[in-house]
């Protein structure tokens, strides 16, 4: 914190003392007071791209652990499909974005697509891990209560997943909004994505840090949003 | 004649949050060069204090003094004076059992190629002939404490301190063990200080044994082995081993029960359970 | 099942085991992909998609071959861009980490600075980059390191701290200083969470490039997705799209196997 401070207090010193021009590093009371001046439009476009993210990051969120979980039960669809969600990732949708918005439109369902895309594999790979890293002796000993194959995965194997399972939703949250980002540069009217495309060709530097700087707080809220969730829920293990 | 190592008056105290306890209380103890001597005592007495200090990882209370050789030793000096061997063999899984062997030396300057000279010569004597390019994690538990002694033999200080070395073994192989370092250390014939838990590998491996108090620790009782050398396994078994067992047992069991009774007392006044 | 079978039967036939090895690992994912264009091909050829939706593979490689010296200069300008990014951030994180753990007011002092940086995701710098240093490659290049650096730093710090203290007072019994502690305990005990670092690193490094080409560039295979998506050449978007998966497949491939050479326990 106290750092976060001086690092402010440092900037806006840096531009008095060094002269660095405006259009390379404004000063930073100039880009908070852009940023206050367009505060409408500004929150509009958190809002869309912080949208745009959270459906791809929902779906992305379900899809892996529910994968994860028929992944760790049926053993034969891990092998048959595991190796495609690999390969799912080294094909960067980021770079086709363009026809995945020829695909889904200009509107929120292509960026929701990205997001999604990007988020769901890590999330399946640590419900799968997680749920593996329960013993077959801790199995055992819930069978001999008398507990079935639901009542395991509910009791016993879920719960142990879930820590892995909320370090990958942060990792995939941070993914999830870039998608939405880089997503909106291939198409879109409105988000975050659009005003640093703007502010680029319009060479409003000032206009641009405002947006960087938004992009930083949306994507540390969301982090540290999934952190909070992240105690409440599994609280017996939160290494950040 | 002067005593190899000796200690006068070390005490020593760690403060804990705001609390300062007292780890160490006034503990002296002499050995002679080539003497082999087994300290056994309760959990948290503070052996593990005392060996820091022995090895120079600590620095005794003011007041507390060390003499190696009669001469007093500074606490700053004392690092790298002593062979120590903790009760992980702490080998590093990227070293082969040869170069985890040479380590010490290897750090106390001695060439590379010298020093695996001299290993690959030791290594029938360690019983890890054919075994020198095999990496830690396919050894045995026992073959892996081998290698970690032949590092401690080969940092070539007059004294050693090796620290439960044999705690993680199963019994069978912890007996060979003690059988075996105690042919290694006829052939070397260097100071040693073993620290362990087990009675009867006090009395089979010391010429003396001695036994520490609980928390704060000092030497509470001292016991001559007159049993002959070589020490044969029939030994365990004799009248003499039996009657110096009974002894000790009443020591220690004397001491566990106070440690026990302190270690409940802390835990209900702290909170922690 | 009958794979690993297999393998203990080898095992101490030496040279033999680690062809066998290789192989099984290699045929399944190579079927996979086999089956996958196959399917790919029938499908378009049975609904007829037209190209602008999903070229079929048989198109895309015909495209390729057709403009062979664009698509290797492509190629070449992405991956120099990913490569000279890469190497500089691998050195500079693993660098920064080795002067952190040596000097802890140095890391307090950089550190925040360095986190809050990069707390904004590096593809929203692209635009700044673009302004700031133009089109060119060195704009990519920048982020790039940055964006390796922090990876790699932060794995880099882990690893280095991981260390087992009870080593660590063990090797000072033996006399051995701070540098002699690093050298011979820390790094090569950091390995393993190193190369996890560069590991990952490599793919960001491949994706940042292709991505931030789009916001502008000379050359590069994002920048040809951009540019043929506009002019409606979908099929040539697909080969830069294409060539950049093997590239990335390779890359990775690349660094893990230097990977397994470097940390071989």
């Amino acid at each position: 914190m106290i750092a976060l401070v001086a690092l402010m207090l440092a900037w806006e010193a840096a531009t008095l003392l060094f002269q660095i021009s405006a259009d390379k590093l404004p000063a930073l009371s100039s880009v908070l007071a852009t940023a206050w001046a367009g505060r409408a439009a500004m929150a509009e476009a958190v809002w869309t791209t912080l949208f745009e993210a959270l459906i791809g990051l929902s779906a992305g969120i379900a899809f892996g652990v529910l994968s994860g979980i028929v992944f760790s039960s049926f053993r034969l669809l891990e092998r048959m499909l595991l190796p495609y969600f690999i390969a799912s990732q080294a094909v960067p949708i980021i770079a086709f974005g363009a026809i995945i918005v020829i695909w889904f439109g200009n509107g929120i369902a292509s960026k929701a697509v990205i997001a999604f895309y990007l988020s769901f594999f890590p999330v399946a790979v640590n419900t799968l891990g997680g749920i593996r890293r329960v013993s077959k002796d801790e199995i055992g000993l819930l069978r001999t209560f008398g507990a079935g194959r639901l009542t395991i995965l509910w009791k016993l194997q879920l719960p142990t997943a879930l820590p892995p399972i909320f370090t990958a939703i942060r990792i995939g949250a941070g993914l999830a909004l870039v998608g939405a980002i880089v997503g909106e540069w291939f198409g879109a009217s409105r988000g975050l994505g659009v005003v640093l495309l703007t502010a680029m060709f319009d060479n409003q530097v000032t206009q641009l840090w405002a947006a960087i700087l938004l992009t930083g707080l949306t994507g540390t809220a969301l982090f540290w949003t999934v952190v909070a969730l992240q105690k409440k829920i599994a609280w017996w293990q939160t290494e950040v | 004649m002067t005593p190899k190592i000796r200690l006068h008056d070390v005490s020593k105290s760690f403060a804990v949050g705001t609390r300062s306890i007292r780890t160490l209380e006034n503990v002296a103890l002499s050995l002679k060069g080539g003497d082999f001597v087994t300290l056994v005592g309760p959990s948290g007495c503070g052996k593990s204090t005392l060996f820091n200090i022995l090895v120079g990882l600590t620095a005794p209370d003011p007041g507390g003094e060390l003499f190696i050789d009669g001469a007093l030793q500074p606490a700053d000096h004392l690092l790298g004076r002593v062979a120590f061997m903790p009760q992980r063999d702490m080998l590093m899984p990227w070293r082969t059992v040869l170069d985890n062997a040479i380590l010490a030396a290897e750090i106390d300057g001695v060439p590379k190629a010298e020093a695996r000279k001299r290993a690959l010569a030791s290594l029938d004597r360690f019983g890890l002939r054919g075994f020198e390019n095999h990496y830690p994690d396919q050894l045995s538990g026992g073959m892996r404490q081998r290698v970690a002694l032949m590092r401690t033999f080969m940092f070539e200080r007059d004294i050693m301190l090796l620290d439960e070395p044999f705690g993680a073994l199963d019994a069978l192989t912890r007996a060979l063990m003690q059988r075996w370092l105690l042919e290694v250390w006829e052939g070397a014939k260097r100071t040693v200080l073993f620290i362990t838990h087990d009675i009867d590998e006090a009395i089979f491996l010391g010429d003396r044994v001695l036994v520490m108090s609980a928390r704060p620790g000092h030497i509470k009782t001292e016991l001559q082995v007159p049993l002959p050398r070589p020490r044969k396994p029939d030994v365990l078994t004799s009248p003499t081993f039996v009657d110096l067992k009974r002894t000790l047992l009443a020591a220690v069991e004397d001491e566990s029960r106070k440690a026990f009774a302190a270690t409940n007392q802390q835990q209900l006044q702290s909170g922690d359970f | 099942m009958s794979g690993e079978l297999v393998d203990a039967q080898a095992s101490g036939r030496g040279e033999n085991t680690i062809w066998r090895r290789w192989y099984a690992l290699v045929w399944p994912p190579l079927l996979a992909a086999v089956i996958l264009l196959m399917a790919w091909e029938l499908v378009i050829w049975w609904f007829k998609l037209p190209n602008f939706i999903l070229p079929s593979p048989t198109e895309i490689v015909e495209a390729a071959l057709q403009q062979p010296r664009r698509l290797l200069t492509d190629t070449w300008a992405t991956v120099v861009e990913a490569l000279v990014g890469y190497l500089g951030g691998s050195v500079l994180g693993l660098g920064l980490a080795i002067l952190f753990v040596t000097f802890g007011r140095i890391e307090r002092l950089i550190l925040p600075i360095y986190v809050t940086i990069n707390s904004v995701p590096m593809v929203a710098y692209g635009p700044l980059a673009i302004i700031l240093l133009g089109i060119g490659s060195s704009s990519k290049i920048l982020l790039i390191l940055i964006a390796v650096s922090y990876q790699v730093l932060i794995n880099a710090l882990a690893g280095l701290r991981s260390c087992d203290p009870g080593a660590i007072a063990l090797l000072r019994t033996f006399g051995a200083n701070e540098r002699t502690i690093l050298l011979k305990l820390r790094l090569p005990g950091a390995m393993p969470a190193i190369m996890f670092g560069m590991r990952v690193a490599v793919v960001h490094a491949m994706i940042l490039a292709v991505v931030l080409e789009m916001l502008g560039a000379r050359a590069g295979l994002g920048w040809s997705v951009y540019k043929s998506t506009q002019m409606m050449y979908f099929v040539e978007a697909w080969v830069a799209v294409g060539a950049s998966v093997i590239v990335s497949l390779v890359v990775y491939a690349i660094v893990n196997g230097i990977g397994r050479k470097l940390v071989w326990w």
